[in-house]
């Protein structure tokens, strides 16, 4: 803790700016954190406070799968960025079912270890933020987070969740609509569908994939707040 | 005539859709870094529209109309320049505020030297205008037009193969196209929304928040 503590300061002392992740049950919604002040020679001890966890460079796929299924991949790419951190905490949004999670070391190309965990559970491990009712993606850093450096990881998930990912009843449309908070985002339609709706400025995009040809929309979010995320797609004749 | 008027209202009232750039004209007649600048119009406050509506690809044409409010006291035209390489026909325009339909002439060459209209680029054989008139803005008033075209662009709007491309640069803040019917999007460079017309093509809505041009590039392909 003491080590951390001291890596948070000098990281302040640096100007540098961190995201600190709120208790948010997005994929990894981020909110800036305040400044710390430099310490100096003269000032009081400060309070010892645990640090908050801190991450930059967000960026999320979602591929959406057969419609049917109400399932789409998830392929967050997240930095962390909280000097001495040995661990890091990804949110399970709420009403989201999880399954085939996967956690990768870019740097490496080895799969690092997780393991789920409930709210309390990730606050006693360290996750001073953790929301109670949340449960969480733990990671195992492969090395503490350099004072000077940061640890990236590749975060590979599938969620169910109908609310999000459904067939629109009286149009047929597939709809995409979620509430995203990660700055820079891209949804990746099924293969065989074209994009007739979509509510946020988006490039569009096609790629192609072992399945067929597929449209990727994406955008960056360049407000403060989330983006509710709205496309529609229909499948081609 | 002259093109050139300080502040945004000048400029929104000078940008035709075939201008090059008014915004980058009128400010090299300006000092750069002043609040003087066309860089520094409100261009949240510019209300210069326009929709496309795209022809079959093969044809390399599209029908639009574009509105404007015409601001400056005793103006009683609008000029509108065909960029180099297109060619208008068709052009109508109307008083949005009376729904009354205004005079357009469409000239060529010298014909426009010979109305005394300045486009505030050399005039060639091939320069093309399209000058809409008006009663003259009268003090403490405004006058909101729309006007009709259709285009014909070979160059910028194509079938590559079996692909649809627009490749157009768009000087206001607000643009919109419209596919052909029958065309998916497959491919858009700037961001854009998307919605589906009450005839069921798609449409593409561009802001460009900014005083500059942008891209837009466009890949779609018959369903």
């Amino acid at each position: 803790m003491t080590l951390m503590l001291t890596g948070v300061l000098r990281a302040a002392t640096r100007g540098l700016l961190a995201f600190a992740v709120a208790a948010s049950p997005s994929e990894g919604a981020a909110q800036t954190a305040p400044t710390r002040p430099a310490p100096t020679a003269t000032a009081p001890p400060a309070p010892v406070v645990a640090p908050r966890q801190t991450q930059a460079d967000d960026y999320t796929r979602y591929e959406l799968l057969d419609p049917a299924s109400t399932s789409f991949r998830i392929i967050y790419e997240v930095t962390a960025t909280t000097p001495g951190a040995r661990h890091f905490w990804n949110a399970i949004r709420k009403g989201s079912a999880a399954s085939n999670e996967s956690v990768t070391d870019p740097a490496s190309g080895l799969p690092l270890k997780f393991i789920e965990v409930s709210g309390p559970e990730a606050k006693t491990n360290g996750f001073a933020s953790a929301d109670p009712d949340t449960r969480y993606i733990q990671i195992d850093l492969p090395r503490a987070v350099p004072n000077d450096g940061e640890i990236r990881l590749l975060i590979d998930k599938t969620y169910k969740d109908e609310k999000s990912y459904f067939v629109e009843p009286d149009t047929g449309f597939v709809v995409f609509a979620r509430s995203l908070g990660v700055r820079r985002n891209s949804v990746v339609l099924p293969p065989g569908y074209e994009v007739v709706a979509c509510n946020y400025p988006s490039q569009v995009v096609s790629e192609t994939s072992a399945t067929g040809a597929r449209v990727r929309l994406s955008f960056m979010n360049i407000g403060a707040d989330s983006v509710s995320y709205v496309v529609k797609a229909r499948r081609l004749k | 005539m002259t093109r050139r008027f300080p502040g945004w209202a000048g400029a929104a009232l000078l940008v035709g859709l075939g201008a090059a750039d008014a915004f980058a004209q009128t400010a090299a007649s300006t000092r750069a870094g002043t609040l003087q600048d066309p860089a520094y119009a409100e261009r949240a406050r510019q209300d210069r529209e326009i929709v496309y509506f795209l022809e079959p690809p093969e044809t390399h044409s599209f029908a639009l109309y574009h509105d404007v409010t015409i601001r400056d006291e005793g103006r009683s035209t609008y000029i509108n320049v065909v960029r180099a390489g297109s060619k208008i026909k068709n052009p109508s325009a109307v008083n949005l505020d009376t729904g009354e339909p205004l005079k357009v002439e469409t000239l060529r060459g010298d014909e426009i030297t010979k109305a005394g209209i300045d486009l505030g680029e050399p005039v060639t054989l091939v320069s093309e205008a399209a000058v809409v008139r008006f009663p003259a803005v009268a003090k403490g008033t405004t006058t909101r037009i729309r006007i009709r075209e259709t285009y014909t662009d070979p160059a910028r709007y194509r079938l590559s193969g079996d692909l649809l491309v627009w490749d157009r640069s768009f000087g206001r803040p607000q643009n919109a196209v419209i596919l052909p019917e029958g065309y998916s999007l497959v491919g858009s460079s700037f961001p854009v929304r998307i919605s589906l017309t009450g005839d069921h093509r798609i449409r593409l809505d561009f802001v460009n928040p900014r005083n500059d041009e942008v891209r837009a590039l466009i890949h779609a392909r018959k369903r």
